[in-house]
């Protein structure tokens, strides 16, 4: 009888629990496919919204690509809607799908509208809510939101929170249209070209970059940081060597002097890249990088001298075992044997590519050792230093060593790696499915493009590998389908030109690589590991055959 | 002694969490509480093990049932709020559910199941008038 009563009782709870939550996802559903409700004209000027009507209906009036004095309009239509359940901050912020849902706000017989391109001006979707260490990233910044609202209805946001009613509308644009690039040789050239020309306006005429901007104000972060003035510009020397743009090619050269001039010093016997006492391995081996693009390009062709110091401080930082030593000081002349992430990982790189440079085969075999060195983790893999995860330079290598050095496992670990990431990527999200292929930050906040970046420039290294290798068809097939897929998630939200009419200054931000889909702050490596990956797909979908029509 | 396991782990997961708040303070410290005295007792003062038990293996229950009740009700919210989140979010979620409800809801409750299996044998007329069914002495 008791044991009765406890298996009725487990099982009513049950049921209630259920019945209550599935009674709740239905309250708060919206039907992203619906049909137009009403659309919101707004018209845009300098980044700021200067007017806004609101059509009932299908039609949204006459509309366009307005630029000059009056601005450009900009038409979001409504689909769908649902309650908002409370203004309680953590219940308020995440009631929002970032990108997809704005805000209906009703104030004594008005409404106003915090539309996704007003928040996406306001930097609303980007706000984590910090609980003492813990960061939560919600839908939206239910201070920044309520505040704007507050002010368009002309009250205080504390009389708004009293009195007002808060309703969540599911947008899509209307116009501009959502983009949705198919992945050409065409639109493949224009977004890797694009984001060398976001990084050729970036340098300045002393050599140093614009490191972070945000794209809805134009600011900049006080930060600097070495190795990636270094990746930046390997990218950017690739990308002037590919188009031979007179401009990319003034830029790309005020960077390297800028480089050598400015952060190349003395390690011992050899030279390094370093501004400060201590040297990190990173510097100095995407500098090589970058260098060797140089010099290779013809662009500095008197910069040959610093390849080789630099291929060299490398080889002496190297252990037997093949690992490298990832820290130098200078004042004593001593290698400090501390290893973080990628630094490894680009010196095998920059070795390998320097040795078709140098033609040095000891470049060659300190590239083919640290390889070797990265792939070979021990039975308890989960714990290895280089295993998969943001480690992207070990597939980069492989792919330069293949046809001198070809480490088949190296070539399975990234095979396996980018099996992984396509099985773990973002995959039929409901709200977002133009989130299809990236690499997930969280099921319920936006990917970050650099994530998924990286993880395409390995891949695209190792389906070349894969290709020499005589890979099996059905293997590189799956895996040009996952590069395909993520790459179309890059372009798609690169800004080119993107929402421009939200930003401050469009013309300098166009090209560039946001952090994440609604947060537009690009930093000069975003631009770089997304480049790197749109472009050399491109090279090897231009390399190949054109079949007949 | 099995109670020390879920004792130690809540016990642990409190004193880990970064941020203090009184009500998750007072919830799963109560409850970590209530476990270790439970195995005291049933070490220490075995005439009171079975009563230690039943209310120990009630308080983790009580506490597993709140954190499935939030976490499907936060599931719910979340999925109403952002329809299907994809295999990832599934896989995470999923992860979730298996780590909380074998210690939190299913260990109790088998332990209770079993606990009301096991009544003891009727004792003298003189001493115990009736036992109730689930072994517990009248109040």
């Amino acid at each position: 009888m008791r044991k009765l009563g406890l298996a009725r009782l487990a099982a009513l709870f049950a049921l209630v629990l259920l019945a209550a939550s599935l009674g709740l996802e239905h309250y708060l559903r919206v039907d992203r496919q619906g049909s137009v409700k009403r659309t919101i004209v707004s018209t845009w000027l300098g980044g700021q919204r200067r007017s806004r009507v609101v059509v009932k209906g299908k039609d949204p009036g006459p509309l366009g690509e307005v630029r000059g004095q009056r601005g450009f309009a900009a038409a979001e239509d409504v689909i769908d809607e649902g309650p908002v359940l409370s203004t309680n901050p953590i219940i308020f912020g995440a009631s929002f799908v970032p990108g997809r849902d704005g805000v209906e706000a009703h104030f004594d017989g008005r409404v106003a509208y915090a539309t996704v391109d007003d928040l996406l001006a306001l930097q609303a979707y980007n706000h984590p809510l910090e609980l003492g260490p813990i960061r939560l990233q919600l839908g939206v910044d239910p201070d920044v939101v309520l505040d704007a609202l507050a002010r368009e209805l002309d009250t205080t946001r504390e009389e708004l929170v009293e009195e007002g009613t808060f309703r969540r509308i599911a947008l899509r644009h209307r116009h501009p249209p959502e983009p949705a690039p198919a992945v050409t040789v065409a639109t493949l050239r224009a977004a890797s070209v694009g984001a060398g020309a976001y990084l050729a306006r970036a340098v300045r005429a002393d050599g140093m970059y614009r490191y972070e901007v945000n794209g809805i104000d134009d600011h900049e972060t006080d930060d600097y940081n070495w190795p990636r003035h270094c990746g930046a510009t390997w990218y950017l020397a690739e990308t002037a060597n590919y188009t031979r743009d007179p401009v990319m090619l003034a830029s790309v050269t005020r960077a390297a002097r800028r480089l050598v001039d400015g952060a190349v010093a003395q390690c011992g016997e050899h030279r390094c890249v370093a501004v400060g006492d201590r040297a990190d391995l990173g510097s100095s081996a995407l500098g090589l990088l970058a260098l060797v693009e140089i010099v290779e390009g013809g662009v500095l062709p008197e910069l040959l001298p610093v390849v080789r110091d630099l291929a060299a401080f490398l080889r002496s930082q190297q252990r037997p075992d093949g690992e490298f030593k990832h820290f130098y000081d200078r004042r004593t002349s001593t290698p400090i044997d501390q290893q973080s992430l990628y630094y490894t990982g680009e010196a095998a790189f920059a070795l390998a590519r320097a040795e078709r440079l140098t033609h040095d085969r000891r470049d060659l075999d300190a590239a083919k050792s640290a390889l070797a060195y990265l792939v070979d983790y021990p039975f308890w893999y989960l714990g290895w230093h280089y295993f998969w995860g943001a480690e992207h330079w070990t597939c980069h290598a492989l792919g330069a060593l293949w046809e001198k050095a070809p480490n088949r496992k190296a070539l399975n670990f990234c095979l396996e790696w980018q099996e992984a990431v396509r099985t773990t990527a973002i995959w039929e999200r409901e709200a977002n499915p133009e989130y299809d292929g990236a690499t997930s930050a969280g099921p319920f906040v936006p990917p970050a493009l650099v994530g998924t970046a990286t993880r395409m420039e390995a891949a695209v290294s190792t389906l070349t590998a894969a290709r020499l290798a005589g890979v099996p068809a059905k293997e590189i097939e799956a895996l040009e389908a996952g590069i395909v897929k993520s790459l179309a998630f890059l372009m798609h939200f690169q800004l080119l030109p993107g929402p421009d009419y939200v930003m401050r200054a469009p013309r300098f931000m166009r090209g560039g690589i946001p952090n994440t889909p609604t947060d537009f702050h690009v930093r000069i490596d975003n631009p770089q590991h997304a480049g790197t990956a749109l472009l050399h797909y491109l090279k090897v979908l231009e390399a190949r055959p054109k079949t007949a029509p | 002694m099995g109670n020390l396991i879920p004792a130690t782990v809540l016990g642990a997961g409190l004193v880990a969490l970064p941020v203090r708040y009184w009500p998750t303070d007072i919830v799963v410290g109560g409850a970590t509480l209530a476990l270790a005295l439970a195995s005291s007792l049933v070490i220490g003062r075995p005439a009171l093990a079975r009563r230690a038990l039943f209310v120990g293996a009630r308080v983790l229950l009580g506490v597993g049932i709140l954190l499935v009740t939030v976490a499907l009700l936060s599931l719910a919210f979340l999925a109403g709020i952002h329809g299907d989140f994809g295999r990832g979010g599934v896989t995470l979620m999923l992860l979730v559910t298996l780590l909380v409800l074998p210690y939190a809801v299913v260990y109790p409750l088998v332990e209770l199941w079993w606990l009301a299996s096991r009544a003891p044998a009727p004792a003298s007329p003189a001493t115990v008038a009736s036992p109730s069914p689930d072994g517990e002495s009248p109040a």
